[in-house]
């Protein structure tokens, strides 16, 4: 029987404030001992009172707002009550039936077509604390005692909720890079599931013959795009076999297991009411006024989506080539002061997605420690467009900017090129080549059975032609002629 | 009239399944005695006339509603790590945590 898998998402994104979300310790936790970041507030010492970072209130409204969500004026936390040594209150601050921004879309494009993905909501809330099992696999199973690390324990995260809108693991993935791409253009998270700055619950079901939805099932512990692909066809197929063979579907949470890459029951009974959420007296409720709201709205930068339009229209290249270059705002605006330095968009473009990508990836670099300034890459475009230098060379020239952290101008230099000639060490480089793969012709000259110098002239224009006429013919003669005795 | 409030045994499995707490089968009994002891108290504490008392809470809506995105360091983080019931190092030592999992396990058998 054919069912449609029904698929929503909780992305928690955490949020790039300097300090937690109810206290003045720094958020800057990764790698620091643990236990350094922390203050009775955190540490849930009795009588202390949480006071709100302004900052986390106004990256949540300009994620809201990136969401095409309508900004609450009115909202407030709760507290959500559950038990585990990584909660010192034993409950955590949350929103509940007041969330910070509601109602939003994000466009996608997936399985070849663009789909609307609608936003339920997007919450603050703080996050838990860190367990260090004792165990070989670091699992909480075995662990005859554990850590506890609370530096992490209170950092703010918007928690973001979608309607139940995809249907494939594909579906599913663009949504999240959409979302992690717009969490970095507006600088309001590192987005880097690695590190834990973006995780995801997925909620999963199989629709019913009559369309309605069937018993969802939500899966946790999944840590990359690469184990949400995996846990969703994983499940998506458990569930299918369940139903043909007659049975029933639980309504559970099941964590994926990404070394035995199946998804088990944790058979946890938990349900809304056994939180016992109840409004968070200590906090007042938070206005977001429309005054407040239009402020940060004209703050925004320009989004993902509109840059890729601009790129397509103002440079006139490629929507392919648009969307490579603004997948990271970073290496969109590497391109744009590389074009403004006067080279020719599309020649940039092409140097970008090849010469750059290429570099980037072999060095394992982003483009933010890519060692070229934009504007030397726009000089050397320039120089080849004006055939200072054949594109070989600017390679060859780009190569030792890279290797060497040297201006265009050094790097010309150091590669034997001067005023667009090649030159002295590496010219005798090529000349060098040239000998080694014509060998027949060197030992005819060598030999002396060259009376007439054909052989001489055919190798001097061999050079010529890999300098790409670039080479001074007096200085490849006597060069030639001097290395062949 | 304020209902009474009693836990059964029911419940008191489901409580300490949420609180991840795992209990032998011949403490529940007392267990329960103890916990239902404490809600006997609540519910006397109820019975009190306070109407005249005027009531012990912090004005929230007079507190700084928000603060700046300023990071304080906090020196006193060794007192707290040595008052912790175990120190390990620079973390805090908690005893084995117990899944819910084993909590239902131990349950069903």
């Amino acid at each position: 029987m054919k069912r449609e898998s029904v698929i929503g998402l909780e992305i928690h994104l955490q949020l790039k404030t300097k300090t937690k979300l109810f206290c003045s310790c720094s958020s800057d936790y990764i790698g620091a001992t643990p236990n350094t970041n922390v203050c009775p507030v955190c540490l849930a010492v009795p009588g202390t009172l949480p006071i709100l970072n302004d900052h986390a209130v106004e990256l949540g409204v300009k994620i809201g707002l990136g969401l095409h969500c309508s900004i609450c004026d009115n909202t407030r936390f709760h507290r959500k009550h559950y038990f585990y040594a990584d909660l010192p209150k034993a409950y955590q601050i949350t929103q509940y039936e007041h969330p910070i921004a509601v109602g939003g879309y994000v466009d996608i494009f997936a399985d070849g077509k663009e789909k609307r993905i609608r936003i339920h909501h997007l919450h603050l809330e703080e996050d838990a604390g860190k367990l260090v099992h004792p165990t070989a696999d670091g699992r909480l199973t075995g662990a005859s005692y554990s850590l506890v690390d609370y530096n992490r324990g209170g950092m703010p995260l918007s928690e973001i909720v979608s309607e139940p809108d995809m249907n494939s693991a594909e579906e599913a993935i663009a949504y999240i890079t959409q979302i992690r791409q717009l969490a970095r253009y507006l600088e309001v998270s590192d987005g880097e599931m690695e590190s834990g700055s973006l995780r995801v619950d997925v909620n999963v079901s199989l629709s019913n013959p009559d369309g309605s939805l069937g018993t969802r099932v939500e899966i946790k512990n999944v840590n990359s795009l690469r184990s949400i692909e995996r846990a969703l066809e994983y499940e998506i197929a458990r569930q299918n076999k369940v139903l043909d063979e007659g049975g029933h579907l639980v309504q559970e949470t099941r964590l994926w297991d990404d070394v035995a890459g199946v998804t088990r029951s944790m058979r946890s009974k938990e349900g809304e009411r056994d939180y016992r959420y109840y409004v968070e007296m200590d906090l007042a409720p938070i206005s977001a006024g429309p005054e407040y709201v239009r402020k940060i709205r004209e703050s925004l930068p320009e989004m993902p989506w509109e840059k890729l339009e601009r790129f397509t229209r103002e440079y006139s290249i490629s929507r392919e080539e648009s969307l490579q270059l603004t997948e990271q705002k970073e290496t969109a605006d590497y391109f744009e002061a590389c074009v403004s330095e006067g080279a020719p968009a599309a020649k940039c473009a092409n140097w970008m997605r090849m010469e750059v990508q290429r570099i980037l990836r072999d060095l394992s670099i982003g483009i933010n420690d890519f060692p070229v300034p934009p504007a030397e890459l726009g000089k050397l475009i320039i120089k080849v467009e004006k055939r200072e230098l054949s594109n070989t060379q600017a390679k060859d020239v780009l190569a030792v900017m890279v290797e060497k952290k040297v201006s265009l101008k050094e790097a010309v230099r150091l590669c034997g090129i001067s005023d667009g000639r090649i030159t002295g060490p590496a010219l005798e480089e090529v000349i060098r080549k040239i000998f080694a793969s014509e060998q027949e012709a060197v030992e005819t000259i060598k030999s002396g059975n060259d009376k007439k110098g054909a052989k001489v002239k055919f190798l001097q224009g061999l050079v010529m032609r890999e300098t790409r006429g670039s080479a001074d013919p007096a200085e490849v003669a006597s060069l030639v002629n001097c290395m062949l005795n | 009239m304020i209902k009474k409030m009693e836990m059964d045994e029911e419940r008191l499995r489901e409580v300490l399944g949420f609180s991840c707490i795992g209990l032998p089968e011949k403490e529940y009994a007392e267990v329960l005695d103890r916990v239902n002891a404490v809600l006997r108290m609540c519910d006397d504490m109820q019975e009190l006339d306070s109407s005249n008392v005027s009531p012990f809470e912090w004005d929230v809506m007079k507190a700084p509603a928000r603060r700046q995105d300023r990071a304080v360091v906090w020196e006193g983080r060794d007192r707290f790590l040595d008052q912790a019931p175990v120190r390990d190092g620079d973390f805090f030592h908690v005893p084995r945590i117990i899944a819910r999992d084993d909590v239902e396990m131990e349950g069903e058998e």
